[in-house]
């Protein structure tokens, strides 16, 4: 099995410092940041195929009205995603269950406080190679009245390399002013 | 499409023996902030803070043991809730997002890994309720027991 080293130090209080990426080990590819007209969808296409792995970083609010929250679904290379699942708490219980495939985070909605926003963190790890199926993982939630947070995976059988990434809210909703969706690539 | 390489380093802070620690004059330059921390702590928690308010914050938090799945609301906004071992290590990280925007409240996700003795892996989601820009992140515990690296690392969102 081949190894890798970490660390010359393997002192005390150093030892596993090193398990921290390095420095710059991710690049930006691109970012949207929602204006006051809202948008019914945000879509990163000609993904570079040069990384290990893709992030996407969100902080995401809906138009949904009468509602506190709203889902915040992702589609690769404008195909949905065929399986999902997720681990919820809610500062009460947490349960596990599966939802819609290609729900991907939790945001805020209308009925959410001015100015408060989910954050969902979702990996995408080999996006690029040929012979795996693509799956994701989310960690998101939203602290609002009813606060919730998942760590989310999805599931597409297609080892095509992922091009486009497609975001969008639950039914016709929009997405509000202010959320961003960032994508960054990882460098293997 | 210009690429440019962010996760950047803004400070690493080795610590000993500390009830608290800070990053403090945090630039405001980069989207998100991550901190990730590798060390030992015998106290059963570690909060965050931010620009010195300790108040105004709502956290809530899946955890897992050997057995079962739990969730907690708290006030405070900790990162954990568990025991770890004695001087035993584990690592845990936090990112903060949109930490420099004045118009958003301010959400943080964190996961911590405390893989011995009465541990556990734990996902907190924080709500810091200001729109002030952060320029101070606080971590604290309740004893002189913190002993470890905190690295805070710069994202930048692509321009």
């Amino acid at each position: 099995m081949a190894t890798t080293k970490l660390s010359d130090s393997g002192t005390r209080g150093n030892k596993y410092e090193n398990l921290s990426a390095d420095n710059n080990y991710m690049e930006t590819i691109a970012s949207t940041l929602v204006g006051a007209g809202g948008a019914t969808s945000i879509t990163f296409s000609n993904i570079p195929q040069g990384y290990k792995d893709l992030q996407i970083r969100t902080l995401g609010r809906s138009q949904r009205s009468a509602s506190q929250a709203d889902e915040l679904y992702m589609q690769i290379n404008s195909t949905s995603l065929t399986k999902n699942h997720y681990l919820f708490g809610n500062g009460t219980s947490a349960l596990s269950g599966s939802a819609t495939a290609g729900w991907a985070g939790i945001q805020a909605a209308s009925s959410s406080t001015a100015g408060v926003f989910g954050a969902s963190i979702i990996d995408i790890l080999d996006y690029a190679n040929v012979n795996k199926n693509k799956t994701t993982r989310s960690l998101s939630g939203l602290v609002t009245t009813n606060s919730e947070m998942y760590l989310l995976s999805n599931f597409i059988a297609n080892t095509a390399p992922i091009t486009s990434l497609t975001f969008t809210c639950s039914g016709s909703n929009s997405f509000a002013q202010n959320t961003r969706i960032s994508l960054y690539g990882i460098k293997g | 499409m210009t690429k440019t390489a962010t996760y950047s380093l803004i400070s690493s802070q080795s610590v000993s023996g500390v009830s608290s620690m800070s990053f403090t004059s945090i630039p405001s330059t980069f989207t998100d902030l991550k901190v990730v921390f590798v060390g030992y702590d015998d106290a059963p928690l570690i909060r965050i803070g931010f620009n010195t308010d300790t108040g105004n914050n709502s956290v809530i938090m899946l955890m897992s043991n050997a057995s079962t799945a739990t969730s907690a609301g708290y006030g405070t906004p900790y990162i954990y809730v568990l025991t770890p071992d004695a001087n035993a290590y584990f690592t845990f990280s936090v990112n903060v997002l949109d930490y420099s925007n004045t118009t958003t409240q301010k959400p943080w996700l964190s996961r911590c890994d405390i893989s011995h003795g009465a541990g556990g892996v734990t996902a907190a989601m924080g709500n810091w309720r200001s729109t002030a820009a952060i320029n101070s992140i606080e971590f604290a515990t309740t004893s002189l027991t913190m002993t470890g690296t905190f690295k805070l690392y710069g994202i930048e969102a692509y321009k």
